[in-house]
């Protein structure tokens, strides 16, 4: 937070400096004007030059034309032609001495202006994420495919104190291995101490023309037959378009503007072309609602923060489950199907993170008989999901995997031992700070096109406490997000809904990157 | 070998050495903007004269006291002289300091903050590069007046004697600024 103060200030600081340029960085605009024309010359000019027939030449200040006694009149030095001074005082220079005036005016230059606008924006957008710190970067890990920009992971988003420590399994469904050295670019870009005690990946074989895919449970299932659905249909109309393919387009919504735990749904129909077992595969990650009321949370505890973030890991399991109510209350994504009483939920997706989408399968109960029309609801929070991408999907036989740590780990190039030895025992962790940036590097088995890879990380981060949230500090406030997190959500709508369409831009633009 | 810090000023630095103009006069001859509305010296000529001796031209600068379509005057630590127009190939004359290095220095004092800018450095870093080096070009010829290019009567607004040599005065008795 110090840092990105400093920072913040270097920006105010080199706005200042650019528009106190404006005063020395000028053009200089010099007129000659003959004598007769002076009247209607350039009175801007604060210093006239009378340059005498003779040579001489007038430097006058505060000086006027009189043009009724045809002089002019000023304070100043007469110089000769080697300009020594010959006089000083308040002259009156007579007209038909004088050979030319020369009047000189500075003015803005466009240099100033260029940097000046520079400065503004630079300034802009560093003063953009100290006035909105609860929109800007918060990410927990990140892991990105080597050579691409594109972000593939986030790891354990929710884990924002030691006692809330987890893994985290996400599906690197874009991963597409070019030989068996396969590198993920682990960061740190937030104002966050990331403690991870593993990054492995799981590998596993892949069926012919199918996918494997993981429950919410943890299970690696078999998948062929991948359907997209027929129909989409959402408050807002079709969505088909959006979630048909996994193409980083998503379907989403803004938050309700009275209580951010309204809930929407989303009716979906496919087509399945005969009975067995089938489950719905979705991609689809969290909107910046709960990076908001994690900053928000911690606000409220202002400097408390630290000592109800540590006493998490002394308090009892009934305790923790009560500091996890809000999430509860913001809930997953439930995909329910009908069945002869009503609908039935057949399971949840969903994890924390705004990041990175994660895929995961639901498997349904299916009914018994020939092809089919299935329906399938989704149900959740207003405003806080994102879905790229839905399908139905035939289920085959769990899939044995394959546990690979990293073999590799490098820091700015170099290899990093300490760090792959933490990363690769589980008594130790690697610790990483705003702008670190670790390679790690795994050797995948023969044939690395025919498995599926997925991520399990485990590890806990600490968010930087800004000092503008201590402002905020509200213990009465905090207690009610734990105690009663239906009614916080009610009462923080407004203030939510006030950043909401401006939050995604500005959470992309605070992201931490060392110079 | 520079220090991180130095990195951006190190950059900047050579890019406005390749394409800037170079100040010809001597250590503190020229004035700045501010000083040149009193000073009342002429700016600083450099003339490309044909020799008459060799077919080699000549290079020859100094302080401009006055000009006129057909003549320069010019005075030197070697003394005043008049050269004819027309035996001139080229001429520059620079008229006051420019102020690049103080471009330079806030330019990369303007990358260095772009630290505060998260990942959109990336665009602004690059930004204040480019907009720094370019107006650091434009800064370094504001001062500079070429012929050709401009006419010879253009630059009489920065001699010394902008309406021409007066009358009666001897060139000998000229003395070039201390």
């Amino acid at each position: 937070m110090a840092s990105r103060l400093r920072f913040g200030a270097l920006s105010v600081a080199v706005a200042t400096l650019v528009l106190s340029a404006n005063c020395s960085l000028r053009r200089l605009e010099r007129e000659l004007v003959a004598p007769r024309q002076l009247i209607t010359t350039n009175a801007e000019s604060p210093y006239l030059k009378a340059h005498l027939k003779n040579g001489f030449v007038y430097v006058l200040s505060d000086w006027h034309a009189d043009s009724a006694a045809a002089v002019i009149v000023g304070t100043g030095q007469l110089l000769d032609i080697n300009r020594a001074v010959v006089d000083t005082g308040r002259f009156r220079v007579p007209l038909d001495s004088v050979a030319l005036f020369e009047t000189n005016v500075l003015h803005g230059s466009g240099a100033t202006i260029a940097l000046t606008v520079m400065a503004g924006i630079t300034a802009g957008v560093a003063a953009v994420c100290l006035t909105n710190t609860k929109a800007c970067f918060g990410s927990c890990p990140t892991f990105y495919i080597e050579g691409s920009t594109q972000l593939a992971a986030e790891g354990f988003s929710a884990s924002i104190a030691p006692a809330l420590e987890a893994t985290d399994l996400d599906m690197l469904a874009r991963a597409r291995p070019r030989g068996r050295d396969f590198t993920l670019r682990l960061t740190n870009e937030a104002l966050e101490t990331h403690v991870i005690r593993w990054a492995d990946l799981i590998v596993a074989p892949r069926p012919s023309g199918g996918r494997v895919f993981v429950t919410p449970d943890g299970r690696f299932l078999n998948a062929t037959a991948l359907t997209a659905p027929s129909r989409c249909t959402a408050a807002e109309g079709d969505c088909l378009a959006a979630v048909a393919r996994l193409d980083g387009q998503e379907r989403s919504t803004t938050a309700d503007s009275t209580d951010l735990a309204t809930r929407e749904t989303i009716e979906l129909e496919a087509v399945v072309p005969d009975s067995g077992d089938w489950g719905v595969v979705m991609t689809a990650r969290q909107s910046l609602l709960t990076t908001f009321l994690i900053y928000q949370s911690l606000a409220y505890m202002g400097q408390d923060a630290g000592r109800f973030l540590a006493a998490l890991g002394t308090m009892g399991p009934s305790a923790r489950a009560q500091a996890a109510g809000l999430g509860r209350t913001l809930g997953r994504i439930d995909v329910l199907v009908p069945d002869d009483s009503g609908w039935i939920v057949a399971g949840s997706v969903g994890e924390t993170g705004p990041l990175a989408a994660d895929t995961k399968i639901v498997p349904l109960p299916m009914r018994r008989g020939g092809a089919q029309a299935q329906k399938i609801r989704l149900r959740m929070t207003k405003g806080l999901w994102r879905i790229d991408y839905v399908a139905l999907a035939r289920l085959g036989k769990p899939v044995a995997t394959q546990r690979l740590q990293p073999a590799r780990v490098r820091r700015d190039g170099r290899d990093d031992p300490a760090a792959w030895r933490a990363l690769r025992d589980s008594a130790l962790v690697l610790a990483t700070l705003p702008g670190d940036v670790y390679q790690l590097t795994y050797r995948l088995p023969p044939h690395p096109e025919r498995y599926e890879i997925f991520l399990e990380a485990r590890g806990y981060y600490l968010e930087w406490m800004r000092r503008e949230w201590f402002a905020e500090q509200n213990s009465g406030l905090a207690l009610g997000l734990f105690l009663d997190p239906a009614a916080s959500l009610r009462r923080l709508a407004p203030a939510y809904k006030q950043v909401e369409p401006d939050i995604e831009r500005l959470f992309w633009s605070s992201r931490y990157a060392k110079p | 070998m520079p220090s991180r810090s130095a990195l951006p000023a190190a950059w900047i630095s050579a890019l406005l050495a390749m394409a800037c103009a170079a100040n010809p006069a001597p250590e503190g001859f020229l004035p700045t903007r501010v000083q040149a509305q009193t000073m009342a010296y002429g700016g600083w000529i450099e003339l490309m004269v044909d020799s008459a001796n060799s077919r080699k031209q000549q290079r020859v600068e100094g302080e401009l006291l006055a000009v006129t379509a057909d003549s320069v005057w010019m005075l030197s630590t070697q003394g005043a002289r008049v050269i004819a127009t027309g035996s001139v190939k080229e001429g520059r004359l620079t008229a006051y300091q420019s102020q690049t290095g103080a471009i330079t220095g806030w330019t990369a004092l303007g990358v260095l903050s772009t630290a505060s800018n998260g990942v959109v450095l990336i665009l602004t870093a690059p930004l204040w590069i480019i907009t720094g080096t370019i107006a650091g070009i434009n800064e370094s010829h504001a001062p500079v007046r070429d012929v050709p290019g401009q006419r010879w009567e253009d630059l009489a607004a920065f001699a010394r004697f902008p309406h021409g040599m007066p009358a009666g005065v001897a060139l000998q008795s000229l003395k070039p600024r201390n």
